[in-house]
C-alpha cells in the first residue's frame, strides 16, 4: 500500500504532547540522545511544542545574564583573532553537518538520521522490520540509546490490540501513521503518549491501517497480557 | 556604539575632572576608538553589560564588516558568561573556556546567518553553547529539527504582532525570572546549570517527583512559557 502526502501529511496537529519536563530538558540540552530523537521528532510535527521549546530557549538565553562572568584564563587575544582571520579565509566555512539521506515524508529527520541509508518510502516497508509476533514487528534503535535506555519502531497490525504492558521507568509513544486508542483518548500522527510505572494500558491500533509508532522507554518493558509472555521472550530489555 | 561609548568612560573616568563638558568626552571618542585591538578587548571587559539591541547590533556589524572591535565586545559579554554556564554543567575551567571560544568562534563565522527578526543574540548564543557541551563533553550528537524536513508540520501562520511579541519575549523573562518564588526560581537554574534527570532533582531535593514536576510546570506558566496545560 502506498501512502500518498496527503493521506500521510494531512497536517494533523497533535493534540497529546511530551510532558513539559522533557520539553525543558531538551531546551537546556540535559536529555538523553534517544529521548532527544523522540522529542525533536515530536516537533518536526507539533507547531505548539516547537513554539514552547523556542521560549524555553529564550530562558536560557536570558538566565544566561544572570550568570556571574568567570574571568577568563587566556589574555591571548591576538591568537584569537588570527583565528579569525583564518576561518575567514577558509571561507565558505558551511560544511553540511548532516549526511544527505534520501528524505522522507513519513519519517521526521530526527529520526530518519538513524536508519541508515535504505529508503524508506512512503509505506516503511523496506525497512529491516523484525517479527515479534501477536501482530507486532519492531526495529531497535540501538545506535541512539544510552544506558537503560531503548529506542524501537513498533509496527502494530490495524486493529490489533497491543500487549497490555507495564514498565519500570517511563514510556513515550509517538504515533507515526495510522492511529491507537487506550484509555486515555485516540492519538493520530504526532501524538506522545506519555506513562509512567503505575500505567497498564492496552493500546488498540485503528482498524483501518497498520499503526507505526516510535517508542522510548527508559526501564524495562513487561508484557503481561495472554501474549505477553511471547513478547518478554524475544523484546530484548 | 557602546564600545566605544564603554572605553571613552574607562578613560576618561581617572583622568577627567569631576565635572565633565560635553567637549572632552566627544574628543575622546575618536582616539580611544583607535586603540590596539587587545587595549580595547581589555577595557571592554569591565564595560557594562550591553542590552539586547546593542547585541544584535553588534552581530549585525560582525556580519557586514568583519569587525573585531564588535566581536570584542560580543566576546567581553558572552566568554565568560559562557565559561561560567558550562563549568557548571561539569566542564573544567580550561575546557569551558575552550568551549566558550569555540562558541565565540561560530558566531564569527555564522554571524551572516543570524537573523535578529527570529531570534535575540542571547538565546543564539545559549543555544551554541549547549550543542558544543554535548558534541565535546557527551560525545554525542543533538537530535535537531531540520527546517528543510519534508515532514515537517508547518506552523499556523502568525499575527504579525505575536511574532514581535515572541522576539520581546526573553527581555519579558529576564524581568519575570526575578519575581519566581524562590524555589521555582531554583528549579529552574537546576534544570538548565546541572546534568540531572528529574527523579535525581527530587532526591536532591528531597520532594516528590511529582512536586518537581508540578513546581516546573507553575514557575513555566507564570513565565508564560507553557501556554496550555499538559500532562
Ligand atoms: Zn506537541
Amino acid at each position: 500500500m502506498m501512502i500518498t502526502r496527503t493521506a500521510m501529511t494531512a497536517e494533523h496537529r497533535p493534540s497529546h504532547h511530551p510532558e513539559t519536563g522533557a520539553l525543558v530538558d531538551y531546551a537546556a540540552g540535559t536529555t538523553s540522545q534517544a529521548a532527544g530523537v523522540m522529542i525533536a521528532s515530536h516537533l518536526a510535527l507539533c507547531p505548539v511544542c516547537r513554539g514552547e521549546v523556542a521560549r524555553l530557549e529564550a530562558l536560557g538565553g536570558a538566565m544566561l545574564e544572570e550568570l556571574p562572568p568567570t574571568p577568563l584564563a587566556s589574555a591571548d587575544i591576538d591568537a584569537l583573532l588570527a583565528r579569525l582571520d583564518k576561518l575567514d579565509a577558509e571561507r565558505p566555512s558551511f560544511a553540511p553537518e548532516r549526511q544527505p539521506v534520501a528524505a522522507s515524508i513519513v519519517i521526521p529527520r530526527p529520526l530518519r538520521d538513524y536508519l541508515g541509508d535504505v529508503d524508506v518510502g512512503g509505506d516503511l516497508t523496506a525497512l529491516p522490520w523484525r517479527k515479534l509476533g501477536g501482530g507486532v514487528d519492531e526495529i531497535e534503535i540501538r545506535q541512539a540509546a544510552g544506558h537503560g535506555e531503548h529506542l524501537r519502531l513498533l509496527r502494530i497490525k490495524a486493529g490489533s490490540t497491543v500487549p497490555r504492558h507495564t514498565h519500570d521507568g517511563n514510556e513515550m509513544v509517538m504515533v507515526l501513521a495510522g492511529g491507537f486508542t487506550d484509555a486515555s483518548g485516540h492519538y493520530l500522527r504526532g501524538d506522545v503518549g506519555v506513562s509512567d510505572t503505575r500505567v497498564h494500558h492496552t493500546p488498540v491500533a485503528d482498524s483501518d491501517t497498520n499503526c507505526v509508532c516510535l517508542s522510548y522507554t527508559d526501564g524495562p518493558l513487561r508484557f503481561t497480557g495472554p501474549v505477553g509472555w511471547i513478547l518478554n521472550r524475544f523484546i530484548r530489555f | 556604539m557602546s564600545v566605544a561609548l564603554s572605553l571613552d568612560r574607562d578613560f576618561a573616568l581617572p583622568a577627567a575632572p569631576r565635572v565633565a563638558t560635553a567637549r572632552p568626552r566627544r574628543e575622546r571618542l575618536v582616539p580611544q576608538a583607535r586603540l590596539p585591538l587587545d587595549k580595547a578587548m581589555d577595557k571592554t571587559f569591565s564595560a557594562p553589560a550591553p542590552d539586547t539591541a546593542e547585541l544584535a547590533r553588534l552581530v549585525a556589524v560582525v556580519a557586514q564588516e568583519r569587525d573585531k572591535t564588535a566581536f570584542a565586545a560580543l566576546y567581553a559579554y558572552f566568554a565568560p558568561r559562557l565559561k561560567t554556564y558550562l563549568m557548571r554543567l561539569g566542564a573544567s575551567a580550561s575546557a569551558a573556556e575552550d568551549l566558550a571560544q569555540e562558541a565565540m568562534l561560530i558566531l564569527w563565522r555564522r554571524a551572516e546567518s543570524f537573523d535578529p527578526s527570529q531570534a535575540n543574540v542571547r538565546t543564539w548564543m545559549f543555544t551554541i553553547a549547549r550543542n558544543k557541551r554535548i558534541d565535546a563533553l557527551r560525545r554525542e550528537r543533538r537530535p535537531e529539527l531540520d527546517p528543510n524536513d519534508p515532514a515537517l508540520v508547518p506552523e499556523a501562520p502568525v499575527p504579525a504582532d505575536s511574532a514581535l511579541e515572541a522576539l520581546e519575549h526573553e527581555d519579558v523573562l529576564r524581568d519575570s525570572i526575578a519575581t519566581l518564588p524562590e524555589e521555582q526560581a531554583r528549579l529552574l537554574r537546576i534544570c538548565y546549570y546541572e546534568d540531572k534527570s528529574h527523579r535525581q532533582i527530587a532526591r536532591e531535593l528531597d520532594i516528590p517527583l511529582g512536586t518537581v514536576k508540578s513546581r516546573l510546570r507553575l514557575a513555566l506558566a507564570r513565565l508564560r512559557i507553557s501556554l496550555q496545560d499538559r500532562v
